[in-house]
């Protein structure tokens, strides 16, 4: 006998589920044709139908268990996480024309957007690294508390960049004329 | 709680016992738990790291994934570098470049040109072909491996153009 689903509800619900141990014990010892009739439960006069069916004992037919929902995450700032996927991927695709787009337009605008989305790209995909590769119960938090400050301080200095210079699209095309 | 007793059986001679009986979802241990234990017993009884990962020749798609975090990081090196460096030039960017202009071999700018050039192209291009996988096209393995070829080459041709502008 499978396990039956009683309530299937929605996300975070509580599913219970009736897991008689008929099938692993029959399984396990080859016993489930010969186990007595002495052991299906009577309620009030009526056959229980589970019991009669799968002739096991009472203390061990049915057990009722709680789950959550075993592909979901019950942690809420996992549920974030796929917002912050799509974030990065129209970022991506952001980039993909602010970088030209700046250094054409030669904006102080478009200037300051090239700045923000190339350090908070950069920040996105190093984080992913660090996060990939770099363990431990220490060290990670060092490793992305560097990372941040770093980022922090990049963007702080190419705003000073565009602010006391000449900008970066056209710091950018006179490294290409030369 | 009640175990029924095959379990019982499994576990006769286990101290896990009390553990399998501990959680109220049915499953015995988390995931996490089960490989927290497995790496803490590889530690206990200083057990190489197997299989080691040298030995093995990586695939094409995984080589250049490497390259795209590689690029990736390169130019987030090269980016940041200029934000804590414009710092330092405040207001003298043109006089850098005049400096660099006569000091330096126009072969040698011209490959640093192409140089540069390279891994903005191929992330870009890459990245893009990692957009089309996220939105669940050209995942055949075969598609991949052309398409990472495709990649390779138009970001060469591409970074070729770019360095001689």
């Amino acid at each position: 006998m499978s396990s039956v689903n009683l309530l299937r509800g929605g996300f975070r619900s509580i599913n219970s589920i009736l897991r008689p141990y008929s099938t692993v014990q029959s399984s396990f010892n080859g016993r489930n044709a010969t186990l007595a009739k002495k052991n299906i439960l009577f309620v009030s006069g009526q056959q229980n139908q589970i019991a009669q069916q799968s002739r096991v004992p009472l203390n061990q037919y049915i057990r009722a268990v709680a789950s959550v929902h075993p592909h979901r995450s019950p942690l809420e700032h996992d549920e974030k996480a796929g917002l912050h996927w799509s974030i990065e991927r129209y970022l991506a695709v952001g980039l993909l024309a602010i970088i030209p787009g700046s250094i054409l337009l030669e904006t102080s605008v478009t200037d300051y957007l090239l700045a923000a989305a190339l350090v908070v790209h950069a920040n996105w995909g190093c984080r992913s690294i660090i996060v990939d590769y770099i363990h431990g119960k220490q060290l990670p938090k060092i490793a992305l508390a560097v990372l941040y400050s770093a980022s922090f301080l990049a963007f702080v200095g190419l705003c000073y960049f565009n602010y006391s210079d000449v900008g970066l699209s056209k710091a950018i095309k006179k490294i290409w004329s030369l | 709680m009640i175990v029924n007793p095959a379990t019982r059986i499994l576990f006769r001679n286990s101290k896990n016992l009390t553990l399998l009986k501990s959680r109220t979802n049915g499953y015995s241990r988390t995931a996490a738990e089960e490989s927290r234990l497995f790496w803490e017993k590889n530690d206990k009884l200083k057990r190489p790291m197997s299989p080691h990962l040298t030995i093995y020749r990586l695939p094409q798609p995984a080589n250049l994934s490497i390259m795209h975090r590689g690029t990736g990081a390169a130019m987030t090196a090269v980016v940041f570098g200029f934000g804590f460096g414009s710092f330092l030039w405040t207001g003298k960017f043109d006089k850098v470049v005049e400096f660099v202009r006569d000091n330096v071999h126009p072969h040698v700018i011209l490959t640093a040109k192409i140089i540069l050039a390279f891994p903005l192209c191929y992330h870009a291009l890459n990245g893009v072909r990692h957009l089309v996988w996220d939105s669940g096209r050209g995942l055949k393995l075969q598609t991949i491996h052309k398409t990472g070829y495709a990649v390779v080459a138009l970001a060469f041709l591409l970074s070729l153009a770019i360095g001689t502008l």
